[in-house]
């Protein structure tokens, strides 16, 4: 049987083609001046599928960001690789910057350590560039199905009417009624995300210069370093910014809180790690 | 390309303050081509911070002509109309002028009526000389860029023109796409816009393909006319399968398998990095093995 490599081998198009050109000319304005119509940006139609997928995406990154930077980040296996958490976040970041192509790596990364968030992403990443296989196979390592399904409750006030209100708290609806909510408030960002999207783009985009061959981004050699002083410095000013807010309106004295302080923090919830002691300030 | 023309009071080096309303966008009825050009001269007007207030005293032309050429409303706008607005903007003119004629032929303006608004502006296009960073990106990608190109236009002339076409807008919008985050990138979905704008498309919205069955070197080497049937024949079902896949996937496979460039070469005209392309090629093998292989394994007999 023929293989694809096979087929594909013998597609090579020639450079000088023998194809005769139409009898009936080309409409192309361009034969004398320019050219015919077209649309100058990419106005590829895409489906209302693709469409979907690409904002829950967006959302979906936001949130995991917001919600998992400060304690993802502080974790790295080596000083280029993040723990999967944080591959997953740093994949998130890559996305809402425009760099996806890391994106994909670092979160294959995540899944294949059992990373249900990250198979989720890369189901959505491949939904939105149209690539339903892909998609379909990293929906099945979601185990998205074999969450609960939509809860019936009664309605309080209808009792008479016997209606009864399906829940519907599966992946896809919770990112849709995300994305409405955060599509009316001003998605603020905070230092900590600011300075981890300035910078790892960035480096990710040198890191692939420097390594071609290499699938995974590989940042440099100081990317943990560079990461861990990002987070000291947004946990500093998250420190210095707290005790300015509780200045003003409250003459009780300053709790200032330590680094140590904040590493206690985590301490007590046994996930400290250098570098952490944003967490407790993070919002 | 000239820098846009700041608006007053801008401190130098500053980005410029936008000002005024964001303009209403272009009439539906606008053709393709004529929105070409006006996305482009739009987008540098909100770059520059001017209001419009500000572009009709400097253009010398009445509020209404300038918001009717800047929605693409009415009938399509005569060349000084335009000429005045892109000197405003320090948009390059022979570029632009090359995307008005065609847009003019396109909105089935006389060849006579586009003469005489030539005529009509004396227009030096001596100074507008391409970047030189414009210039060496135009011929390090003309090559791929043409026989990518080809592969769906099918016609060299053709795609020479887009190509020319691409680099023309590209031109235009220069610091636009040396803002971006990969010049490559930019400029690759420029040309890919600009193509599958103009060629057929099969049920489904997928390009057609299958024509380049007719001009593969394995059927022009085929030892005799049933070879040459059959490979055609085998072609004609790879290149079926090929134009349905994902953008991304389409793109690797034509220019790895049909137009014969090394990964790392497409990695560079796409603007991607090579692990992207790479990836983007075994996915695309396994969609081609799943739709070719699996479903006509009779047709792929060797």
């Amino acid at each position: 049987m023929t293989s694809i490599n096979q087929l594909l081998s013998r597609a090579l198009l020639l450079k000088e083609s023998d194809v005769p050109a139409d009898v009936v000319p080309y409409d192309d304005a361009y034969a004398t001046t320019g050219w015919d119509d077209g649309t100058l940006w990419p106005d590829v139609p895409r489906d209302s599928i693709g469409d979907t997928a690409a904002v829950d995406l967006q959302t979906l990154c936001e949130t995991v960001v917001m919600q998992g930077a400060a304690t993802a980040l502080g974790d790295f296996v080596t000083q280029q690789l993040p723990a999967p958490d944080g591959a997953r976040v740093l994949g998130c970041v890559l996305q809402l910057t425009d760099a996806d192509d890391g994106a994909r790596f670092w979160w294959q990364y995540a899944a294949g350590a059992g990373d249900d968030a990250a198979s989720y992403c890369l189901y959505l990443h491949h939904l939105a560039l149209g690539e339903a296989d892909a998609a379909a196979w990293w929906r099945k390592q979601t185990r998205i199905d074999t969450q609960p399904a939509p809860e019936t409750v009664a309605l309080p006030y209808d009792e008479d009417d016997g209606q009864d209100l399906a829940l519907d708290s599966s992946t896809p609806t919770v990112l849709r009624v995300l994305s409405n909510l955060l599509g009316r408030t001003s998605r603020q960002r905070t230092e900590l995300v600011d300075a981890v999207m300035d910078y790892v783009p960035g480096a990710v985009a040198a890191g692939y210069i420097g390594n071609p061959d290499t699938e995974i981004p590989l940042p440099g050699p100081d990317f943990a370093d560079h990461i861990a002083v990002i987070l000291a410095a947004a946990s500093s000013f998250e420190d210095t910014r707290s005790a300015h807010d509780q200045q003003g309106p409250s003459p009780r004295p300053l709790r200032r809180r330590q680094p140590s302080a904040a590493g206690a923090d985590d301490h007590a919830r046994g996930t400290c790690q250098p570098g952490q002691a944003v967490r407790g300030g993070h919002r | 390309m000239s820098p846009v023309c700041p608006s007053e009071g801008q401190p130098e080096g500053e980005p410029p303050s936008r000002r005024g309303r964001k303009p209403e966008p272009i009439s539906p009825h606008a053709g393709a081509c004529h929105r070409a050009w006006l996305e482009a001269v739009r987008s540098r007007l909100f770059a520059s911070g001017l209001t419009l207030d500000e572009l009709v005293e400097r253009s010398g032309y009445s509020k209404t002509r300038i918001s009717e050429l800047l929605r693409g409303n009415g009938p399509y706008p005569r060349w000084e109309l335009t000429y005045s607005v892109i000197h405003v903007l320090g948009i390059p003119a022979s570029p632009m002028r090359r995307l008005w004629k065609a847009a003019a032929h396109d909105a089935r303006k006389k060849q006579a009526w586009i003469d005489r608004c030539i005529a009509t502006v004396a227009v030096s296009l001596g100074p507008d000389v391409p970047p030189l960073d414009h210039q060496g990106f135009t011929e390090t990608n003309r090559a791929a860029y043409t026989d990518f190109a080809k592969v769906f236009l099918l016609n060299g002339e053709r795609a020479s023109w887009v190509v020319a076409e691409t680099f023309d807008i590209l031109w235009l919008c220069w610091d636009d796409a040396l803002a971006s985050a990969d010049v490559q990138r930019f400029a690759w979905k420029v040309l890919r816009g600009r193509i599958m704008a103009r060629i057929p498309q099969c049920e489904g919205g997928y390009p057609e393909l299958r024509a380049a069955a007719f001009a593969t070197v394995a059927q022009d080497q085929a030892a005799d006319p049933a070879a040459r049937f059959a490979q055609i024949e085998e072609s004609f079902l790879l290149f079926e399968a090929i134009s349905r896949l994902p953008d991304n996937q389409l793109d690797v496979t034509v220019l790895r398998y049909l137009c014969g460039l090394d990964d790392t070469t497409a990695a560079d005209v796409m603007g991607v990095p090579l692990a992207t392309v790479r990836s983007d090629d075994r996915h695309a093998q396994r969609t081609l093995h799943n739709t070719l292989i699996r479903r006509h394994p009779r047709e792929c007999a060797p």
